[in-house]
């Protein structure tokens, strides 16, 4: 599962889930951070958190094409920073959350002060090993092929069609936990059993029309 | 939009539109040349698309109830890979409906619906 934390009116809160962070009441000038991420950035910059809001427009390029599982909870009304503490700066949150961490998971980033965002005092501490090869930003989700899983498996009547949606469904979990490596590889197990069941079924169709 | 999609488009619909007026002129049941399912062949289970061929010539001629006998999560199946093509097309203009359709959830429901629906029809007869 994908962990968040995020930085509101200079209160850091994490490791969070997505469901996590929908249920809290958070506004539009929030910052988050998750693990293949250089920087803070606001909430309505990560297209997964964005959903959340009515009034906020995508970022550029990504049209919130990246779904998440389930339905979107309907929008926060309104902004609700301005009414909150904009003269009063909280004091910087002390001393590193590392304890807090899961086993595995990565550490959480650096404290936001609370006085002034958007630019963190540090860069993140970059965690695993396999989240340094991501890109910052979210890459569009490979083909999962599963229209044509389905396909494959009404027209061709092989149990191989099954295992084609099984590996679509693989694309879209591993996408959504953020696996884009995985999600990769699963696409093109699919799209290679797709093409399997087709064609194991067009060549044992004359056998089982003339034998049978 | 794109030559190709143009192309893309307009051969699919040429091709469902053959495909229809085959369906609709041959009983797959009676015609001999019609592709016959391997598994039921081989194995004697039905497969989830059993009976897809007789229900679409059903279909085509107004006949819900004989399509539905003939393979009851045909007419579904239809509408729900309509569905994702139509999201697919639409994917700029209405980004929910295709996050909603491309979301891992709805995969795993549709995973679960076949293999569901191949092993009850197997046990009733379906």
């Amino acid at each position: 599962m994908k962990q968040y934390w995020i930085n509101q009116n200079g209160e850091q809160s994490g490791p969070l889930t997505i469901d996590q962070l929908r249920a809290m009441n958070v506004s539009t000038k929030a910052y988050v951070w998750h693990s293949g991420l250089d920087d803070w950035v606001k909430i309505a910059e990560v297209p997964e958190l964005a959903q959340m809001f009515s009034g906020t427009e995508p970022v550029e390029g990504e049209k919130a094409e990246d779904a998440v599982a389930g339905t979107p909870l309907p929008p926060v009304k309104g902004t609700k920073a301005e009414d909150a503490v904009a003269g009063t700066p909280l004091p910087p949150v002390e001393g590193t959350k590392a304890e807090d961490a899961v086993d595995g998971t990565p550490l959480p980033p650096p404290e936001l002060p609370a006085n002034m965002p958007p630019v963190p005092p540090a860069a993140p501490v970059m965690p695993a090993a396999v989240d340094t090869t991501q890109p910052a930003t979210r890459p569009e989700c490979p083909p999962h092929n599963l229209v044509w899983a389905i396909i494959s498996t009404i027209l061709c009547c092989l149990p191989a069609g099954v295992v084609a949606i099984f590996y679509s469904v693989k694309v879209m979990t591993k996408y959504n936990e953020g696996d884009y490596a995985a999600a990769e590889h699963y696409s093109e197990v699919s799209a290679w059993w797709c093409i399997g069941t087709i064609i194991l079924g067009i060549i044992l169709q004359p056998f089982v029309m003339l034998l049978f | 939009m794109s030559t190709r999609r143009w192309f893309l488009i307009s051969g699919a619909v040429i091709g469902v539109a053959l495909l229809a007026a085959l369906y609709f002129t041959y009983d797959p049941s009676k015609a001999g040349f019609f592709p016959q399912c391997i598994t039921y062949k081989l194995t004697g289970y039905k497969c989830a698309g059993c009976g897809t061929q007789r229900a679409i010539h059903a279909l085509l001629h107004g006949d819900v109830v004989g399509a539905l006998r003939n393979n009851a999560a045909l007419p579904i199946t239809l509408v729900v890979v309509g569905l994702y093509f139509w999201a697919d097309f639409r994917r700029e203009k209405a980004p929910r409906l295709y996050n909603a359709l491309n979301s891992g959830t709805a995969a795993i429901i549709a995973f679960v619906l076949i293999v569901v629906w191949t092993v009850t029809r197997n046990i009733f007869g379906w």
